[in-house]
């Protein structure tokens, strides 16, 4: 997530299936409370957020090595 | 400044042509490769003379649907890489006010002719004017300087039309060609000559092209230079910086100095038995045409007139207005309309020189013998 | 697919100034992906705008050649562009009081010439920039700056509009929709005449506000409940259609 250019809208919260996204009391540069992907573990790869989010902040990443136990889908958004 | 030596398109000799033709002719050979334009008497012989020659010489050629779209269409070409001209008059002009601001704000050149008729509004469409002089100047909104030339016969229909395409390229500012409807028509003798100085702008990727330089370089659309044209305020690299008190301050300042500081070199006025002369009068377009046949009587009666004649209405001839009415006792100013010009002369001679009108707005030109009428008075 | 827009954007200008949840932010970002994926040279294109929210999308976003002309004039100015270099591929992107309103005239005229460039309205339906002004696509009944007590016009149908001046491939789409919406965008930027997309892109700050639906993710169920496709929508009539957004091609 290019985190810098994040405004807070919260349309990946709403738009991801699998509650991915959560927001936080961070405060941007540009004064924006930033929304992270907390649940990375949860992604499946929808790409509904990179398509819809309006900043552009979002590119979705397939991890194919370094499985953790949690992240058995084999995706994860990327930070 | 890259400015090269081209041969003439046409057979160099004598053509016989109206000032429309001419200045169509002018213009290609000027390398004007854009016309788009919209009808409007006197001035669409230029247009229709651009429909044919334009295919012949690989040019575009494009009549739109109004004058606004015909000087936007120039101002995309011109970014293209393309010379572009397009030709109105006062109606159609007022139309493209807001396409000139914006030529001027993103330095963009291009030309465009007024034949000049009786205003205001659609006013007399087929008769003479000369009441565009002052739009020509502040028509666009906010404030710049920009550049007005007046021809005085078909030939400088040709030759100034040339001027006008190299000076644009030169400063990266529009070119208003105030002509008027008795130019426009009038058939005479052009002379056609075997060699052009032609301009073209200046071309360089790595600097930036809306700043730093006092006339920046100017790339194109398509060569990898990722331009950033607006016409909102912007930084030296055009990104837009309507926030920003001071890059404002330094583009408009810029665009300003940009032609003061080259006033000397832009203005051209000629100079008809001005040295020993006690009325001077001072006069621009057909009605310098009167204005000179009146001096040459008078002087054959060894009167003492002379005739100073603007050829650059803008930026205006301060200077030799000033050096030309010291010399005289009086000024008679003669134009086409209810006082444009004669305000501005009045403003430069102060209160040192008496400055008198002649003005004539029924829509006929000034006749040689109007102007002798007045001057016998003042001498 | 994932794809890195990176090469696309000028990074130093980043974060967009558009406003949080932005429908252009999301057309931004489709019409990036539909140049990615035909791998189009961005270096040859050259990307004309008006004024307002929609005409900021390319400039000063995209690292290519941008042209911000005046308010209604990117299709008269783009077609300068065109006739002078047929070789450099034309994109107008700009907002639907730009293009209908103030412009409409550039814009009959351009479909009615067919001149090969790719006009992208992207469609608020208000004039967002200026505070919420009514727009010719507003619908009746909408609330807005100038329509307080709402909107007695009827909104024009741009498509329609378009593709009855000649106009080679005419079709709608919203960022809802935004699988289809690049698909077109593609198909869009393929003909070789010239190409209208009227995309629905709501303005949650000065639209959605005033109407009922101040977030972006409820303009958005808005859309996805309110569209029917091209095909089904032939069968209906007008006044079936009242609340409706048709979306595809037009024939």
């Amino acid at each position: 997530m290019r985190q810098e250019w994040c405004k807070g809208c919260s349309l990946c919260i709403d738009i991801c299936p699998k509650g991915v996204f959560l927001n936080t009391e961070e405060i941007s540069k540009r004064g924006f409370k930033v929304i992270k992907p907390i649940k990375e573990e949860k992604c499946i790869g929808c790409l509904l957020c990179e398509l819809f989010c309006p900043d552009l902040v979002i590119t979705v990443e397939e991890i194919k090595e370094d499985l953790s136990p949690k992240n058995s889908r084999g995706y994860a958004g990327k930070d | 400044m890259p400015e090269r030596i081209e041969k003439s398109l046409l057979l160099p000799k004598k053509y016989f042509w109206s000032g429309n033709i001419a200045c169509a002719e002018g213009a290609l050979q000027a390398g004007c490769r854009f016309y788009a334009g919209y009808p409007i008497t006197p001035s669409s012989e230029i247009m229709e003379h651009m429909a044919n020659r334009m295919p012949q010489l690989g040019g575009v050629f494009i009549q739109m649907e109004d004058e606004i779209g015909s000087i936007c269409a120039c101002i995309g070409a011109s970014w293209s890489g393309v010379k572009a001209m397009t030709a109105t008059s006062g109606p159609g002009l007022s139309l493209m006010l807001e396409g000139i601001g914006y030529a001027l704000m993103t330095e963009t050149p291009c030309v465009i002719v007024n034949c000049q008729r009786q205003g205001p509004a659609t006013g007399q469409a087929t008769r003479p004017g000369q009441g565009d002089m002052m739009q020509a100047r502040w028509g666009a909104h906010g404030d710049y300087r920009i550049i007005a030339l007046s021809p005085w016969s078909s030939q400088e229909m040709y030759d100034l039309i040339i001027l006008a395409f190299n000076l644009s390229e030169r400063f990266r500012v529009p070119v208003i060609f105030l002509a008027d409807e008795v130019i426009a028509h009038l058939k005479e003798a052009v002379l056609v000559r075997p060699e052009f100085v032609i301009f073209d702008r200046y071309k360089d990727k790595e600097k930036p092209p809306f700043g730093e330089a006092l006339i920046p370089p100017m790339p194109t659309f398509g060569e990898g230079a990722a331009l950033l044209v607006t016409g909102s305020t912007h930084n030296e690299w055009g990104v837009r910086k309507v926030q920003d008190s001071l890059a404002h301050e330094k583009l408009n300042i810029r665009l300003i100095n940009k032609i003061e500081a080259n006033k000397k070199e832009i203005v051209k006025i000629e100079q008809y038995f001005v040295d020993d002369c006690e009325i001077l009068i001072i006069a621009f377009g057909i009605t310098a045409r009167s204005a000179y046949q009146a001096v040459k009587m008078f002087r054959e009666e060894n009167k003492k007139v002379g005739l100073l004649r603007l050829v650059t209405i803008w930026p205006f001839p301060e200077e030799a207005i000033r050096e030309a009415g010291d010399k005289s006792k009086k000024v008679l100013v003669c134009e086409m309309n209810q006082g444009q010009i004669f305000y501005e002369i009045k403003r430069v001679l102060g209160d040192k020189k008496e400055v008198l009108p002649l003005f004539k707005t029924c829509g006929e030109a000034i006749y040689p013998w109007e102007v002798m009428e007045k001057v016998n008075l003042l001498l | 697919m994932s794809q890195s827009l990176t090469k696309y954007l000028r990074e130093e200008v980043f974060p967009t100034p558009f406003c949080p949840g932005c429908g252009h932010g999301i057309l931004m970002g489709a019409i990036l992906r539909a140049i990615d994926e035909l791998q189009l040279d961005f270096q040859k294109m050259v990307f004309v705008s008006g004024i307002g929210c929609g005409a900021w999308i390319p400039s000063p976003h995209f690292k290519a050649d941008t042209l911000h002309t005046l308010h209604g004039r990117p299709i008269a100015y783009a077609t300068g562009v065109k006739l002078a270099r047929p070789d450099l591929k034309v994109v107008v992107i700009s907002g639907d009081g730009d293009l209908a309103a103030i412009g409409g005239n550039h814009l009959i005229h351009a479909a009615r010439r067919n001149i090969p460039m790719t006009v992208i309205c992207a469609n608020n339906s208000i004039y967002g920039m200026t505070g919420g002004q009514v727009s010719p696509t507003t619908p009746k009944g909408a609330k807005t700056e100038t329509t307080p007590f709402g909107n007695q016009e009827t909104a024009f149908d741009l498509c329609k509009l378009v593709k009855a001046c000649g106009a080679s491939f005419v079709c709608r789409y919203t960022v809802f929709h935004i699988k289809p919406l690049i698909k077109a965008l593609i198909k869009g930027l393929n003909t070789p005449g010239f190409a209208f997309l009227d995309v629905i892109s709501p303005c949650p700050t000065q639209f959605g506000r005033r109407n009922q639906m101040p977030k972006i993710y409820e303009m958005l169920q808005d859309l996805k409940k309110r569209a029917l496709p091209y095909d089904k929508a032939k069968a209906r009539t007008s006044e079936e259609l009242k609340e409706r957004i048709v979306i595809g091609e037009y024939e």
